[in-house]
């Protein structure tokens, strides 16, 4: 079985994510006899390039996906989604509509969803509640009992004749967002106090990402109640400072966000030989007695010389891992449970019949330039709104003239040859704004109604007129376009508010809008 | 034990002007290292590198080094295990001054961090009623200490949560510095004239309508009237502005161009000075010269900071004050004594340097046991 991860960038491949979650089961894949590669969606150039069984997609939440995912889902190719991140369930946060209307899009087209926890699959069959789906753990990179049990001994060695307690907290620092990271550092820092006033003194080492560095960041760092280190992350610098922390701290907060959070850090943390001081919300409670609560039991494990993670219970531990963290195993099942999807999705593709149709992408709000070069190169006709960008040379463009007050709708080679027979003789041959050969076709005069609604937006740039009339105004591009090209399935590119959420005004209401 | 310091954040091309006294009293009188930090931004206004170069100098005649920091991180990155004093010349919440009062907002708690005012209408200071249109009346600053130049009774715009902070210092201006005297100056026999400074960039010109035309309408019509009497008159324009420089402004034979550091200049000099509602005006009465504000003729330029000086519009009234400070320049210097005494501004430099080397001293040891 070939499994290929569709990354939504270059700059992705590099995040440690990507190394946690699919680069530690490639290995062992491989050794069960399949393979697993990840390409950035952007390669992918035309349907004879994908040659994998099963595609996953990851963290690609713009209309690229459900382009590619519509033509796959009738090829008997494996479609799926890797969720790791909580952009849905926060159904009152407007900033995560285009995100829900993602998944909602995806539904429709994936034969199974993996998720990295029991609670971000419960979020996501919200969504999608038929559809399959496998919990894919973040697994350890490799465990080396007697390296954890003389490194975690030698750092409370240490820690006993210094006097001083190395503490590591490390890890994305930020999100545009969620207060995480760095935030939640700072509003558990009453931990690092509890430690620092038992008579040791706490040395806190910062590894984190650059962008998380700005002055709110920063400020939060020098208001912490202990001296601190602080260095931009890297993987080598984490496994070097982890071996050398008697504890991590993971404080972790109880926002959606952050409860379905993977359980990697504290793997990374534990199998480096640190100890995990874990404040908050019980994310790690997976790991029972491994994980320390509060600081003042950790202290008292430090003075009797008995810390959780020690020799002697590293067997326990690994029969944890085994569980919930074991790369072997987490390849092993999801190899199993994808083979599974595979045959019974080969078994319906037989037995069902699709007829062809005309497919389209409509771009709203802020549509990605990225969206259209995409809808065209997998012959999606590229339609523009009155909202989207003026720039790209969409298939179908509306263009309202001014001299004669009319609109028109301008169509290239591949649009007029597929317009509804009827239509032809009403055609003028015309040049686009960038010289190129189009076809127009008077919408006033076809659909009066609807022209006027879309002309109104052509006409003032008022922006209280586009926020009010953004869903009336979608509603009737898709009417017209319906109605010219019969049978058309129509997709909807947009990823900034206002949202096109199926409502619309009446026609009273929109009268008395007068923004002229 | 870290190593004492005394950091001076340079953002704005005026904060040389105002931070340099400073450095020089650090080098004479405490036991510290001298760091300038300039940010990018300063770099990239000093399109002509006249500033860095004056930076450059500073740095030689006090053995001090200058870093330069392009975000919060960087900066960060330098002040991190050093100890004692950051020093801005320019510091409060406003955006224009983001660069600086991040850096005071992110600086390790090993650091004194002290916002000196850097004119004397300034906001969070004392703002004039441009200042409070543009940026209301609860300007802020991340210093623990704003250091200002008169009493605080007259630091009418000092937020509420700010009063606690301010020490009342004096001007750096008026500390003694090693600077040589630049030659021109000691040309004692030439005539240099009257001296007009230009800020015509200001914001004051601007907020309220066009003034720009007004003011150099009038000085091409002075100078004019200079020429026929053989005069010459010397322009000076605004260190942060340049807008005569800038726009290319055609300027008549008899006028010389004087865009010197102002702690290069020596304005005892001139005969008199004239400029609109600017911190050069206090600069020329403390030079002890007669000084004229310029005000538009409908008076619409906010000078009421300045009351108790002479007012001056129209060319009428700049051939009124010329012949004033021919005929009867006491007047005017008596005048200007009263506006001195009025705004309660410490001059007395031997004072305004006992404060300094007493809060810098003090503060420097204050820190001495963090870390």
């Amino acid at each position: 079985m070939k499994i290929c991860v569709i990354a939504p960038t270059q700059e992705y491949l590099n995040l440690a994510g990507v190394r946690i979650r699919y680069l530690r089961i490639e290995e062992h894949l491989r050794a069960q006899g399949h393979q697993l590669s990840i390409e950035v969606i952007e390669t992918f150039r035309a349907l004879p390039h994908f040659k994998h069984d099963v595609y996953l997609f990851s963290k690609c939440y713009d209309a690229r996906s459900f382009l590619i995912a519509r033509l796959l889902s009738k090829t008997g190719k494996l479609v799926g989604i890797d969720f790791f991140d909580d952009y849905f369930s926060q159904k009152n946060n407007s900033n995560f509509v285009c995100h829900r209307e993602w998944a909602r899009t995806m539904a429709e087209f994936v034969d199974f969803f993996l998720c990295s926890t029991l609670r971000m699959q419960e979020v996501i069959s919200a969504y999608m509640p038929d559809i399959p789906s496998h919990i894919l753990n973040d697994p350890f990179d490799n465990i080396d009992l007697d390296k954890i049990a003389a490194t975690s001994e030698r750092n409370l060695e240490r820690t006993l004749s210094t006097g001083q307690i190395e503490v590591a907290w490390f890890g994305v620092g930020d999100n545009p967002y969620f207060a995480v990271g760095l935030r939640d550092l700072f509003a558990f820092r009453s931990d690092l106090h509890d430690l620092g006033r038992s008579g040791f003194t706490v040395k806190l080492s910062i590894l984190t990402n650059r962008r998380a560095l700005t002055a709110e960041g920063l400020e939060m760092i020098r208001r912490l109640p202990v001296s601190y280190r602080l260095d931009e992350w890297s993987v080598d610098k984490e496994d070097a400072l982890l071996a050398n922390s008697l504890v991590a701290f993971i404080p972790v907060n109880s926002q959606p966000f952050s409860i379905v959070k993977s359980l990697n850090r504290a793997v990374s943390a534990l199998t480096n030989g640190a100890q995990v001081l874990s404040s908050g919300y019980p994310l790690y409670e997976q790991f029972g007695s491994f994980i320390y609560r509060d600081a003042h039991a950790l202290l008292a494990d430090i003075v009797r010389k008995q810390l959780v993670m020690r020799k002697q219970t590293l067997p326990d531990l690994q029969r944890l891992f085994a569980e919930c963290a074991d790369p072997v195993r987490e390849a092993e099942k999801l190899a199993v449970f994808l083979a599974k999807q595979l045959k019974q999705d080969r078994l319906a593709i037989q037995s069902k019949t699709v007829p062809e149709a005309s497919l389209g992408l409509i771009h709203g709000a802020r549509s990605p330039g990225e969206c259209h070069k995409f809808a065209q190169r997998f012959r999606y006709l590229s339609i523009s709104s009155p909202f989207g960008a003026d720039g790209p040379n969409y298939d179908v463009r509306f263009v309202f003239v001014t001299d004669n007050q009319t609109l028109e709708v301008q169509l290239d080679e591949r649009a007029w040859s597929k317009l509804k027979p009827g239509f032809e003789h009403l055609l003028e041959p015309k040049a686009s704004r960038t010289g190129r050969a189009v076809k127009s076709l008077n919408l006033s005069a076809l659909f009066p109604d609807e022209s006027d609604l879309i002309a109104k937006v052509f006409k003032s740039n008022h922006i209280a007129l586009k926020l009010t009339t953004y869903g009336a105004v979608m509603s009737a591009v898709r009417q017209v376009i319906i109605s010219i090209f019969p049978g058309i399935e129509l997709y909807l590119s947009e990823i900034e508010a206002p949202y096109w959420l199926g409502f619309s005004m009446n026609k009273a209401q929109i009268s008395i809008l007068n923004f002229d | 034990m870290l190593v004492k310091h005394i950091v001076f954040l340079i953002n704005l091309l005026q904060d040389i002007n105002i931070v340099r006294p400073l450095a020089y009293l650090a080098a004479r009188e405490l036991d510290a290292s001298i760091l300038f930090m300039l940010s990018d931004k300063f770099i990239e206004r000093d399109k002509q590198g006249i500033w860095q170069l004056e930076l450059k100098e500073i740095c030689r005649e006090t053995n001090s080094t200058s870093y330069i920091y392009d975000s919060e991180y960087s900066a960060f990155d330098l002040l991190l295990n050093k100890r004692g004093i950051i020093i801005a010349a320019s510091e409060s919440n406003l955006s224009a001054h983001a660069h600086t009062h991040n850096i005071f907002r992110i600086a390790p708690a090993s650091f004194l961090k002290i916002t000196l005012q850097h004119g004397y209408e300034c906001v969070g200071f004392f703002q004039n009623r441009e200042h409070y249109k543009a940026h209301g009346r609860n300007v802020t600053f991340a210093a623990d200490l704003v250091c200002g130049w008169r009493d605080v009774s007259a630091m009418q715009s000092l937020a509420a949560s700010e009063r606690s902070k301010y020490y009342w210092t004096g001007p750096t201006s008026l500390l003694s510095t090693s600077y040589p005297t630049n030659t021109a100056s000691n040309q004692t026999d030439q005539d240099y004239g009257g001296l007009v400074c230009e800020n015509l960039h200001s914001v004051r010109m601007n907020v309220n309508g066009d003034f720009k035309a007004s003011f150099m309408d009038t000085f091409f019509a002075f100078c004019e009237h200079q020429d026929k009497q053989g005069k010459s008159v010397t322009l000076r324009p605004h260190p942060g502005g340049q807008y005569v420089v800038k726009n290319n402004i055609e300027l008549p034979e008899n006028v010389r161009l004087n865009n010197l550091p102002m702690y290069k200049v020596n304005l005892a000099q001139y005969k008199f000075g004239i400029s609109a509602p600017s911190s050069v005006v206090i600069d020329m009465v403390l030079a002890g010269i007669p000084v004229a504000v310029w005000q538009d003729d409908d008076e619409v330029i906010d000078a009421s900071s300045y009351e108790g000086l002479t007012i001056i519009s129209g060319l009428n009234d700049w051939l009124a004050f010329e012949r004033d400070v021919a005929v009867r320049p006491e007047m005017l210097l008596a005048r200007q004594a009263r506006f001195l005494q009025r705004i309660k501004i410490l001059t007395d430099a031997q004072e305004i340097q006992t404060r300094f080397v007493t809060l810098l001293s003090n503060g420097l040891n204050m820190l001495g046991n963090v870390n």
